[in-house]
């Protein structure tokens, strides 16, 4: 049992680790560098213009992304979790859809929605299909989250006199704060 | 609480409620629903030279998917995404119940190897299986070292390729519910079958494959999902002889640039994908809730 | 099937949970464990039950090791404290359970499975899943499922903690009543003193792991062995002595105040050297007593008077002397704070007992 497990974690991580191991390597060629290290390649990425571009682009792009689907979906579960509204499980699900649609088909639609409103190559359009990927995620842990934070800690506050705002912003955020953290992060992550 | 607030009360605290909703929702509308529904529409007309024709409907694009090449990709990705989460299935038991008896603290961390190939941009990830699956790659000229194989095996560039690399990324959709439903299961039941006569198999099979089943098939499901409409894998590792349906839409979108074409495509799969979601969760449901009564 | 447990420990960890005990029940007897939390009396009911194994120490049922015997081979019935019922299967796929994994006949499992309903009286509910029943019910299940396979031992953990009151003493009855009528060696475990009393043959009670005294209820009652076993099976007074002396057959008791108490001859009395205590229940204190009624009269002053419904509380001071009398209401009514009464008791009520 213990061997077949050990044998899973190496499956798991296996693929990544070569990619990190011959990231090492001196030579021109693949190869698992077994003797000689060498972060040459290292410094050839970071000298292309392009590889330091893209990447920064992605990394700006990815902490938009996250930071925006978070807080629209911290608010969305807000008022999913502390009101009854109608039809709130359907909402619910329709958050989290994207996950059932296909990244490509989403892809196809957003690319042809994009050209058609003369946003292609505009950072706008990337940055609202990200956002709609990583939503079901942010929802969802989220939605989790707020449930497990008591009501009865913002009657507490708004009985002092907080407004809900300054409730929210005092009782609520930091109570959940280890769940949004969370959100932000997977959302980076996927979006990166 | 909201029983006993008078009514105009309850209705101004349902509007706060929308009001939270609403920016989420609005940016999901104008950045989801109405592309995928322009999408969907355009799929019924045709494409020509100049553009794509609004004028006339058509269902001529669908009637392009019933072409055998297409049947035939299709059929394929469906082949390799059933193996791919038969494969799962019966691997994610054993490794759920094993993270489960350990220790609390950490558990987690074994999750976070599972979860950790999904993280990571899959482009490197299938890069990293090239390099092992590949002729001369490290799987290969390891096994040629110790003897065990003369050639080398074709791991790469085929449907097999694309297998072995698709398991492994998409594994934590099943594993993690997988995970909280075994953690959730009262101890005492197991304990419980055992004084009343149950040997630990028959213990595994109507206590805990039962009680832990639903969960499996919901993440059955979702990697069901990823593995039909999974890209980099199939164009990376499949090669010429692998190709799936996504790669298919990606071709017709960009590089044939036939939009309602694409999107013919990318609804079928859509509708295909639900299809097959929905009656696996019908199948679910009756399962666990068969027929077992007996007078 | 009798019970033999030699030299039980069992520790998790740092933690002794159970560090030596001997117990026997006799075969058909109904025998409790009883203490506080955290005493033991679940670890050791899973030791039994091939649960947890021993650290140390043998299991034996009807004079046969099972010590090492695997949970399923024991022919032992268990009911949970949640009851432990099988989500997915009907209320009478649970109670078949076990005869399944016997692989008995069809037709015998029907009919068997049938009886054991009946005896709890949930014939009509036999398609029912677990979640649609109430507590109570749910309890019935977890009962028939038990004893429909007929086990050699009964094992019952707090069975009826997660029951209201008066389903609580409801299902004391039959539970009680159903094994007589059928028979089966019982032991319980749970924190409830009245539980135990009311359904039990004999008692053990365990503290840390440890038993500190076995006997009949009013065994417990009226002459535990020590100042825990006093204080954990009722309210009971306990006064600090200075001295103990024999005087004719009978033991005169002298208090750290002065005061002198005549006691009962008792064998375990007068162990000299260590502090010794006495202790007297509240409902034996008499108030009113006249000259010469009882072996022990002292003038008291009430001090503060609780009406509890039938029964009334009241704290007495004998000088520096705090006690706790119980009296019915109809005297109770007679008092009030600052009110001087005669308060006596029998030299047989009073028990002295030893800090360990």
């Amino acid at each position: 049992m213990r061997a077949f497990n050990a044998a899973m974690i190496v499956v798991m991580l296996a693929p990544i680790v070569l990619v990190v191991w011959i990231s090492f390597t001196p030579e021109a060629f693949f190869r698992v560098p077994l003797d000689s290290f060498s972060l040459r390649w290292y410094r050839e990425a970071l000298s292309y213009p392009d590889f330091v571009n893209a990447f920064v682009l992605s990394a700006k792009l990815a902490a938009l992304a996250a930071l925006m689907a978070t807080a629209l979906s911290f608010f969305a579960a807000y008022g999913l979790v502390r009101y009854r509204l109608a039809g709130r499980g359907f909402l619910l699900g329709f958050f989290t859809s994207p996950l059932v649609v296909p990244a490509v088909v989403f892809g196809i639609a957003m690319l042809q929605f994009v050209n058609r409103i003369g946003l292609y190559n505009d950072l706008i359009g990337l940055l609202i299909a990200h956002v709609v990927v990583v939503t079901p995620y942010a929802i969802r842990t989220l939605h989790a989250t707020l449930q497990a934070v008591p009501e009865e800690m913002e009657w507490a506050a708004m009985v002092l006199g907080a407004t809900r705002l300054r409730m929210l912003g005092r009782v609520t955020v930091p109570l959940a704060a280890r769940g949004i953290v969370t959100a932000f992060l997977f959302c980076f992550l996927l979006s990166f | 609480m909201i029983a006993e607030a008078a009514p105009r009360a309850r209705s101004r605290m349902e509007r706060a409620g929308w009001l939270f909703v609403l920016p989420l929702a609005l940016v999901l509308a104008t950045g989801y629903v109405w592309p995928l529904f322009q999408a969907g529409v355009n799929s019924f007309h045709l494409n020509t030279p100049e553009g794509i024709d609004l004028g006339h409907w058509t269902d001529a694009n669908y009637a392009k998917l019933l072409d055998p090449l297409y049947q035939s990709i299709l059929e394929r990705t469906l082949r390799i995404s059933l193996i791919v989460s038969a494969i799962t299935a019966v691997l994610a038991y054993p490794v759920a119940f094993f993270i489960v008896r350990l220790k609390p603290k950490v558990q987690p961390w074994l999750i976070l190897v599972y979860v950790s190939p999904w993280l990571v941009n899959t482009v490197v990830k299938s890069f990293g299986w090239s390099l092992l699956l590949r002729s001369n790659g490290v799987i290969n000229t390891t096994l040629q070292h110790l003897g065990l194989i003369d050639a080398p095996l074709h791991l790469m560039l085929n449907e097999t390729g694309v297998i072995i690399a698709l398991v492994p990324g998409h594994f934590m959709f099943v594993l993690l519910p997988l995970w909280a439903a075994a953690s959730g299961l009262d101890p005492n039941l197991k304990w419980a079958a055992g004084t009343l006569g149950a040997p630990p198999w028959q213990i595994f099979l109507r206590v805990t494959l039962p009680l832990t089943l639903p969960s499996l098939i919901a993440g059955l499901v979702i990697n069901f999902t990823m593995n039909m409409t999974a890209f980099a894998a199939p164009a990376i590792l499949g090669g010429v002889r692998a190709r799936t349906v996504s790669f298919l839409a990606f071709q017709v979108n960009l590089e044939q640039l036939n939009w309602p074409l694409g999107g013919a495509i990318a609804v079928g799969l859509l509708v295909f994908t639900l299809a097959v979601v929905w009656s696996g969760q019908r199948l679910a449901f009756l399962a666990v809730r068969s027929g077992r009564t007996r007078p | 099937m009798s019970l033999e447990i030699e030299g039980l420990e069992k520790h998790f960890g740092d933690v002794r949970a159970v560090a030596g005990v001997d117990l026997a029940v006799g075969h058909g007897e109904f025998f409790t464990l009883l203490g506080p939390s955290g005493c033991g009396k679940t670890t050791i009911l899973r030791v039994i039950a091939g649960i947890y194994p021993a650290d140390r120490g043998r299991v034996r049922l009807g004079g046969v090791d099972v010590t090492e015997a695997p949970i399923h081979a024991r022919n032992m019935a268990l009911v949970f404290q949640n009851y432990a019922l099988f989500p997915h299967l009907t209320v009478f796929e649970n109670v078949a359970f076990g005869l399944r994994m016997r692989r008995l006949a069809r037709e015998e499992i029907r009919r068997r499975g049938r009886e054991a309903l009946e005896l709890v009286r949930l014939g009509t509910l036999a398609e029912r899943y677990p979640d649609q029943l109430s507590g109570g019910q749910q309890q019935r299940v977890s009962l028939a499922r038990a004893l429909v396979i007929r086990p050699d031992l009964l094992l019952l953990d707090e069975p009826l903690s997660n029951l209201d009151a008066r389903l609580r003493e409801e299902m004391r009855g039959e539970i009680r009543e159903l094994q007589r009528r059928l028979g089966v060696t019982t032991v319980l475990v749970t924190h409830d003193i009245q539980e135990a009393f009311a359904m039990s043959d004999r008692v053990a009670v365990l503290e840390a792991g440890r038993i500190l005294q076995t006997g009949r209820p009013a065994e417990l009652y009226l002459s535990p062995a020590s100042r825990f076993v006093a204080n954990f099976v009722g309210p009971t007074n306990e006064v600090a002595l200075a001295a103990i002396r024999t005087v004719g057959d009978g033991t005169l008791a002298t208090t750290s105040g002065g005061l002198a108490i005549k006691v009962a001859a008792r064998p375990g009395t007068d162990a000299g050297g260590k502090a010794a205590w006495l202790m007297i229940r509240p409902e034996n204190l008499r108030l009113f007593v006249a000259e010469g009624e009882t072996d022990n009269r002292y003038e008291a002053l009430v001090e503060d008077v609780v009406y509890l419904g039938a029964a009334t509380s009241c704290r007495l001071a004998i000088g520096d002397l705090r006690l706790m009398a119980a009296v019915p209401s109809t005297i109770g009514a007679r008092l009030a704070p600052g009110v001087r009464v005669a308060v006596g008791w029998s030299a047989e009520d009073g028990v002295i007992g030893h800090d360990r």
